[in-house]
Order: C-alpha cells, then structure tokens, then sequence
C-alpha cells in the first residue's frame, strides 16, 4: 500500500449510535484537506493485516477510546478493536516515528482509568459532540492552507448531514457504515471544503 | 503544552482527492453535483431554478406539441 501524507487513518465505531461523530470526524478532517482512511470493508481472514497495512500507509493516525462501555446485546462486551488498533498504530510510531498517532475520548481523565499504559499522553477530548470533535480536530492539526474555522466546519457538517440521503441513495445502500458510502461521503466532504473554503 | 501539528502540503484536487479514495471520476462527478460543485470547485447549481424549471416544461410542452 503506496504512504501518503495526505492519508489518516480514522479508528473510530461504526455503529448508528456513533452517526453524527463519525460525520464530524469525515467533515473536520476533509476541511483541513486530509484524507481519512478506514476499516470499513476490510473483512475475512487476513483483516488483520490489511488494517496493519492501512495503518503503515497513513501519515496520521486519530483513535476514538469514547465507546468504552459494555454494548446492550447479550453477552455484554466492551469493544476492544480501537485499543487494539491503537496499540497497532504506537507499536507502528516506535518503529517509524513520523507516524504521529492522537487519542480522541469524550470524557476527562477516564483515559488514565481505561487505558493507564497512555498515562502521560493527552487525549483530545471532544464531550461527544459535533462541535467538539472540529475543535480538538483544529487543537491537533493546522493545515498549510486556509485553516477552517469552527463555524466553517459546522457549516460543512451540516450540509453533509443533509446530502447523506442522496449519497446513500446513489450508492443504493441503507448504511452509511459501508466501504462505498464512507468514501462517498469523503469526496463530498472534500467538495463541501471546495465550497466554503476555496481549493487554495 | 500540545503543538498542533503542521500540515506542510497543498491541498489536493477534488479530481486526485476521489482518485486517491478510489472513487471513479462519474461516481464523483454525481457526488459533487450532489454538494453543488464540479471537479475544478466551482458552484454548480443542485436543484433548477423556479424560473428554468418552468421555462423546462414549457419547452418539453412544445416540444410535443410539435411532434403530433
């Protein structure tokens, strides 16, 4: 897999309860021109390695640890695949350091509680809202262009939240948790920067 | 203090963007039109205006007309 500098790999839920962070994360990061990558899609017996490979290829890695807690469905489980790709991506970062890698959580210092190995990392810390999630997004990268604003982005969202049933309705899906829909929703992200922010 | 990291590159083209997402230049052009641009960012119109609409129907109208 070709690396691109342009690329961050977005470790986040792909659930419905998780629609409107998931759109956020899409829209911060196609406002500063990054190109968010994710494992939606990636299935079978070498899942494994290809997120290892999708990891290796991105510049940046950003990891939601917000959905800790035990799912509704029996046997309750936490989800462990975003500490796991965590663990991928900073064992990637020791090896190859100019893999910068950030963790995004809805509350305060429950990382130090869930995950103590990261004790002396700050997590950005977005409270689960849309708007949060565009400001630690603009705490965490600058772009060389334009630099959105929050408004900017909030603008973009909101927009995006509105076109997601005609891309849904092109892609012939019922999801917007699919491979296809997700990179759908990254070009009309990257279009909506086009059109409030010029292409500089 | 944390230092937002710098992002030292020009922004892609919309054209290059859907390339490198492995989205087809057609499938694009839809998803674009869709938000109201086209490949170069320039604002398209999504939806006809009052007017154009109307000036539509009165042309497809003619238009059968002519052919009976």
């Amino acid at each position: 897999m070709p690396k691109t500098k342009e690329a961050v790999f977005l470790n986040i839920p792909y659930d419905p309860q998780f629609t409107r962070l998931y759109l956020a994360y899409i829209t911060a990061l196609s406002a500063i021109s990054l190109l968010p990558q994710a494992t939606l899609g990636i299935t079978g017996n070498r899942r494994l390695d290809r997120i290892a490979g999708l990891i290796e290829s991105c510049a940046y890695s950003i990891h939601d640890l917000s959905r800790v807690q035990l799912d509704r469905h029996a046997p309750r489980t936490p989800r462990f695949n975003m500490p796991f790709e965590l663990g991928l991506a900073v064992a990637w970062a020791q090896a190859n350091p100019r893999h910068r890698w950030f963790v995004f959580e809805s509350v305060r210092r429950r990382l130090n509680k869930s995950l103590s190995d990261l004790d002396g990392t700050d997590p950005y810390i977005h409270e689960g809202t849309v708007r949060g999630v565009m400001r630690e997004v603009c705490n965490a990268f600058v772009s060389r262009g334009t630099q959105p604003t929050v408004p900017h982005m909030m603008k973009m969202y909101r927009e995006l939240r509105r076109d997601c049933p005609g891309v849904l309705k092109n892609a012939g899906a019922q999801s917007i948790f699919t491979a296809r829909v997700f990179s759908d929703l990254c070009v009309a992200a990257a279009g909506l920067r086009s059109k409030y922010l010029g292409s500089d | 203090m944390r230092r937002p990291v710098k992002l030292d590159f020009k922004p892609l083209s919309l054209r290059e963007t859907a390339k490198r997402l492995g989205v087809p230049p057609a499938r694009a052009r839809k998803i674009l039109a869709l938000v109201g641009v086209d490949f170069d960012g320039r604002i398209v119109s999504t939806a006809p205006l009052k007017s154009q609409a109307r000036t539509g129907r009165a042309s497809s109208r003619r238009a059968k007309t002519s052919t009976r």
